[in-house]
């Protein structure tokens, strides 16, 4: 069986996630991924966290996703009304505010075991960059 | 176990593989590992053609499909 390693974009919601040496193998249904599946997902949410990428709707809702919570279970861990955490979502670019994305990073990274440190200076500023992770 | 029962069991507990196309639809979608779970744990499977399809909901109960077949492992090949 054929396998290789391959650079990957545009294979979880965040389009500037590049995924690099990704390993692959080929099969009758199409070129597979041959990772785990949750790894490319755990792997973006690093990335996000401990870039500091700002945490926009788009952001919210993919960690909020790769937690595998409901929109009201994550509001009511961060004790918001499910209808905050909507309309954050809802505007997809938008930036949410820096003590409510403080709030959620520290969230998620408990949550998943990401290690993170910052200072609140490390969060002001608009920087979204390509990221490349590398996936082994 | 009817082998139905199998493929659930084990998307469900997250043992599958995905193949880039159905990563990238589920990119488009903003679909996670977790919501494949999720739609393979209460999700109605049934045969068709040597493939599995299961119609469920995500974790914010939206519906989804998905489309795998069970070899040695399962293979999602596409979700929509």
């Amino acid at each position: 069986m054929k396998t290789w390693k391959e650079t990957l974009r545009n294979v979880v919601p965040l389009e500037y996630i590049v995924f690099v040496d990704v390993p692959m193998k080929e099969s009758k249904s199409g070129d597979v991924i041959n990772l785990a599946p949750e790894v490319l997902d755990l792997l973006a949410a690093t990335a996000v966290l401990q870039n500091k990428i700002p945490l926009r709707g788009k952001e919210v809702l993919f960690l909020r996703k790769v937690l595998g919570l409901s929109l009201e279970k994550f509001a009511n861990k961060l004790d918001l009304s499910s209808s905050t955490v909507f309309h954050w979502e809802k505007a997809e670019t938008t930036r949410i505010s820096l003590v409510s994305e403080l709030a959620v990073r520290v969230f998620v990274a408990e949550q998943l075991n990401i290690p993170i440190s910052y200072k609140f200076s490390d969060l002001v500023g608009d920087k979204i960059c390509e990221l490349k992770v590398k996936a082994v | 176990m009817h082998n139905s029962e199998v493929v659930r069991d084990l998307i469900a507990n997250g043992f599958y593989l995905l193949t880039k196309h159905a990563r990238e639809r589920m990119a488009e979608r903003n679909i996670t590992h977790m919501d494949i779970r999720q739609c393979a744990r209460h999700g109605i499977i049934d045969l068709k053609d040597d493939r599995y399809v299961i119609v469920g909901r995500d974790i914010d109960a939206e519906l989804l499909k998905i489309i795998c077949v069970y070899d040695d492992d399962v293979l999602i090949i596409t979700v929509y």
